[in-house]
């Protein structure tokens, strides 16, 4: 128990940092999906990751203000891409299956890109090393205080426009028909969907980012009855399940990453289940 | 009766220049308190000219002047572009319309889904509706905030018998109780005997 305390008070500023993104990721999710975008939370991670293997490569060592550099790096990066990408949903989407199939290809690219990157630069191997096999990753309380911040603002206007975030995710042909100013949705959704993705991959590492994104929504939808009910039902996994994994993580001396995801699942079925029985 | 909407000599088209325009040269007026169904064939371009009204539709010439605010125009569309399976509530549906007055408008939402005889699915899921319910749903959403202009896209299409009688009826208490001009699209007119009639045919329109 002693050394299982110890362990924890070394952890504790990687945990707040995971507890934070399982707290906005998986209703980030659940928004994506509602949109039928999933593919979007597939194919962010692994590019973002690819992004930072190839700013790991071209700077040789790790000194101060480099992490800002990288978070820049990869949120232009994922910013440039979602801008270019066919039209999704919404009043002038296009073709929904070339997409998918766009998203799909990116992923695979993404990790191959990281592999062969790795290969390539020992100090990408270095780098990256700790975060594909989903240990826990070094955490500056600095960039965990932003986080927070982050995390609550994002909270707050999300309160404060939860009318418009629904209205979008639900159906944005009729969102930007009766809405004067939603063409400004359509630009901060993806936006505040590339800042956050971009710092889970540094932080928390693409397994991580993306069992967060992913795993709740899917579990959370069939119980749930309404919009607002699948977004917290979502946080609510995601957070109690990431809060689990970790745990159980670190008393196993297991990777937390999978071990989150584990614990996503788990606390995913077992919910499931349990509305199911009611 | 003032005018609420104005059409001079209006083109429509999808595809940039050279293409030619799917519809061209339609003058249309409505006033308020008007009920106008436009009939016609599949193909005429009455999705499109209704999209255009909506500012849907990428290419334009002419004159489309609105002479009323953005958000005081409801839109029934044939299908909600809304995920099949969604978890999202026949209430919630109807309330994501006025975004800005989500937290206020769950009464006004479960009253105008009773109005459409859905009092007792509100709290059901979308998805779980059948196609009928669904299109009262879509037309209870056009209702909120009691818009100026209502535009209606094939409002009888894959209803029950019911419903269609209902429809004429419905649209006639918001224009006695609102002043709602009302714009259909439709391809019969014989559940609305007290509608005037313009028949859209080969871009053009005559009016009956």
């Amino acid at each position: 128990m002693t050394d299982f305390l110890a362990v924890l008070s070394f952890a504790a500023v990687p945990f707040i940092a995971s507890l934070l993104f399982a707290v906005v990721l998986p209703p980030l999710g659940a928004g994506l999906h509602l949109r039928n975008e999933s593919l979007l939370g597939i194919a962010l991670p692994p590019v973002g990751t690819a992004l930072l293997a190839l700013a790991s490569a071209f700077h040789d060592d790790h000194g101060q203000g480099q992490g800002f550099f990288d978070f820049v790096l990869v949120v232009a990066g994922l910013a440039l891409l979602t801008a270019f990408l066919p039209p999704g949903a919404g009043p002038r989407k296009t073709n929904l299956r070339s997409r998918s199939l766009l998203l799909a290809a990116l992923f695979c690219i993404a990790n191959a890109a990281v592999l062969l990157v790795m290969a390539l630069s020992t100090h990408a191997r270095a780098e990256l090393l700790h975060a594909l096999n989903g240990e826990m990753l070094a955490v500056s309380p600095t960039a965990v205080w932003a986080t927070a911040v982050g995390v609550a603002g994002a909270g707050l206007v999300f309160f404060r426009f939860r009318g418009h975030v629904v209205a979008y995710i639900l159906d944005e042909e009729t969102y930007s028909i009766r809405t004067p100013g939603a063409r400004l949705m359509s630009l901060v959704f993806p936006a505040v969907a590339v800042v956050l993705v971009a710092a889970a991959v540094l932080m928390e590492g693409p397994i991580l980012a993306s069992g967060l994104l992913l795993l709740p929504p899917l579990l959370a939808e069939r119980p749930a009855r309404g919009v607002m009910s699948y977004l917290g039902a979502s946080m609510g996994v995601g957070l109690v399940g990431t809060t689990g994994g970790f745990l159980a993580a670190l008393a196993a001396d297991l990777p937390p990453a999978p071990t989150a995801v584990a614990g996503v699942l788990l606390v995913g079925v077992l919910w499931r289940l349990w509305r199911a029985r009611r | 009766m003032s005018l609420v909407l104005e059409l001079k000599e209006l083109s429509l088209g999808y595809a940039p220049a050279p293409a030619p325009f799917v519809l061209e040269g339609i003058d249309l007026t409505l006033s308020a308190g008007e009920f106008l169904i436009l009939q016609g064939r599949n193909g005429s371009g009455k999705t499109t000219l209704l999209r255009g009204l909506l500012g849907l539709v990428p290419r334009s010439r002419g004159t489309l002047r609105w002479h009323v605010a953005r958000g005081e125009v409801g839109y029934v569309p044939q299908e909600a572009a809304i995920e099949a399976d969604t978890p999202a509530t026949a209430l919630d549906v109807v309330r994501a319309v006025d975004p800005a007055g989500w937290a206020g408008n769950a009464a006004t939402g479960r009253a105008l889904l009773a109005r459409v005889g859905l009092e007792s699915r509100a709290d059901t899921r979308f998805s779980e509706l059948s196609g009928g319910q669904r299109r009262r749903v879509l037309f209870a959403r056009g209702l909120i905030g009691f818009p100026k202009v209502l535009l209606l896209d094939e409002p009888t299409a894959n209803v029950d018998a019911e419903t269609e009688s209902m429809m004429e009826t419905w649209i006639n208490d918001l224009r006695a109780a609102y002043g709602t001009a009302v714009l259909a699209i439709s391809h019969g007119t014989e559940w609305a005997p007290s509608a005037r009639v313009a028949t859209l045919a080969r871009g053009r329109i005559s009016h009956d």
